[in-house]
């Protein structure tokens, strides 16, 4: 906070003691206090914070998720520490709850060894409402149009930066989503946008997404929707999925 | 500076500015992002980059590959203009009570900016006082630091407030003698010609790791007992860290200057 002598230097020091109270008036709730959980790193997925929806940690499996095409549950692998991997062929997975605003948390990596060939071997992606997805490739020495690489909004933003960890290791995305707003017509009014940052690194920076990315799984005005995760036909591992609703 | 240079520069700034922003590109192209087309391959890729090391409460972190890097192992103090203040080889910077505030020898705009702190095993902590230190993004818009695990003070002086303006969401700050993390994305305020702002500044903050500031639109100059209001400015300054008495440790600093906001393509 300023010093005091600033204050004094730089505005009108009358009514000062007034004005604290002006300046604090409704705020005297704390903020819930929340215990961080352990960043992920390349050869150790993080945990989630203590307030946090987990949909994907120790002993959780895919309970929070189901088959897209269905209601039955998700046929993804996952074992006793929380480790997931999408089971070629079974189809994507969507939540059972529904976010709108929120800050997501995923962690994925590509198998080590697995080969990654532009869109090919290496694909999957997270869709923000089943409609807005943030693309996950192997994006580690391997070129593709920028529009599709990971940390895109798909074929909307090209991401700043391409801070890929090589197969093997686990990188980390922070999505910071605000949903788009619509009035009582259906017309929107606000466009959604979301920040990504991939490893630590800001790639999208609050973009304007225009709508529904290319492949969405749903469409349709609203204020919130469930996340998918794409069965893109390759062995992509997930840990530490967390969402925190805003 | 007088405010006849100041409005002299603004309008100088803002010629540019508009230019600037009529000849928006992509990121990285270099021309427009209608010039290109859905899945092109001469599109160039986004830039490569080795991310740093996380930080936890007990180990300090790293830098990315392409981070402007202000504190970090060897670095010294040369990125700031304040020499007094104490530096070991280590990276850890602490502050000296009384050799005043610290501020960056670069400017900067919109930005990330990261930075590790701890207050001190010892210290006692007494709602403002003990723990005290801030940010201050263009040298004016502060995002506060104080320990806060626990110590209660005002809710908009807590760590990770935009002081006297908004709460953090939550209080995720560890506890004296371990390391925190914050994660800022700052967008500078506009102002046109006239001084007259445009758009306001915001701040979004991940405080070890969880989103306390989503965005949070700056109601102004950060200041002490009344409300904050604007005054126009360059669109670039120095980042400062205060000396607020209290010897404060700050490691892992680095900046990476973000391009104007993204606009779909």
């Amino acid at each position: 906070m300023p010093h005091l002598k600033q204050v004094l230097a730089g505005s009108i020091v009358v009514g000062l003691l007034s004005s604290v109270a002006l300046v604090t008036a409704g705020q005297e709730e704390l903020p819930p206090v929340v215990t961080p959980g352990l960043p992920g790193l390349p050869d150790r997925p993080g945990t989630a914070p203590s307030d946090a929806v987990v949909l994907l940690g120790p002993g959780t499996g895919w309970k929070a998720w189901r088959r897209s095409a269905d209601t039955e549950p998700s046929e993804w692998i996952v074992d006793a520490d929380g480790i997931g991997q999408v089971k070629p062929g079974k189809g994507n997975i969507r939540t059972r709850d529904e976010f709108g605003d929120c800050h997501i948390h995923v962690e994925w990596q590509v198998p080590e060894g697995r080969e990654c060939n532009g869109q090919s071997g290496c694909n999957s992606g997270v869709y923000v409402m089943g409609r807005y997805e943030v693309q996950i490739l192997g994006a580690f020495d391997n070129d593709t149009y920028p529009g599709g690489t990971a940390g895109a909004w798909y074929n909307q933003h090209v991401p700043l930066a391409n801070p890929c960890r090589p197969p093997g290791e686990w990188n980390t995305y922070d999505i910071i989503f605000r949903a788009p707003r619509f009035d009582a017509n259906g017309k929107q009014l606000e466009p959604p946008m979301g920040t990504v940052i991939f490893n630590g690194v800001v790639v999208q920076n609050n973009a304007i997404i225009k709508g529904p990315t290319g492949s969405s799984m749903l469409k349709g005005p609203a204020s919130k929707g469930p996340l998918f995760l794409q069965d893109h036909s390759d062995p992509i591992r997930f840990a530490n999925i967390w969402v925190r609703p805003l | 500076m007088p405010a006849s240079r100041s409005r002299l520069l603004l309008a100088s700034l803002g010629i540019v500015g508009f230019a600037g922003a009529l000849a928006f590109t992509d990121a990285r192209s270099g021309e427009a992002p209608d010039d290109w087309k859905v899945h092109d391959m001469d599109r160039p890729q986004p830039a490569m980059v080795t991310p740093g090391v996380p930080g936890t409460a007990t180990t300090v972190g790293t830098a990315p590959s392409d981070a402007i890097v202000l504190l970090g192992k060897g670095s010294g103090l040369g990125a700031w203009r304040n020499g007094k203040w104490k530096v070991g080889d280590d990276g850890v910077m602490t502050v000296v009570p009384g050799s005043g505030d610290n501020h960056t020898r670069q400017s900067f705009g919109d930005c990330q900016f990261h930075i590790e702190w701890r207050v001190p095993a010892d210290r006692e902590c007494d709602g403002q006082k003990g723990c005290n230190s801030g940010i201050f993004f263009l040298d004016r818009y502060e995002v506060q630091i104080v320990g806060s695990n626990p110590n209660q003070t005002f809710p908009d002086g807590q760590a990770g407030s935009l002081f006297g303006q908004y709460p953090p969401m939550v209080n995720p700050c560890r506890p004296n003698g371990e390391w925190n993390t914050f994660d800022i994305v700052f967008t500078a305020p506009r102002f046109d010609e006239d001084g007259k702002l445009v758009r306001p500044a915001n701040t979004t903050l991940l405080f070890n790791g969880v989103l306390v500031l989503d965005h949070a639109e700056n109601m102004g100059i950060t200041v002490f007992g009344s409300r904050a209001k604007y005054s126009p400015h360059e669109p670039t300054g120095p980042i400062r860290i205060q000396d607020h008495g209290d010897p404060l440790e700050f490691a892992n600093i680095w900046v990476r200057p973000l391009p104007e906001r993204q606009r779909a393509w």
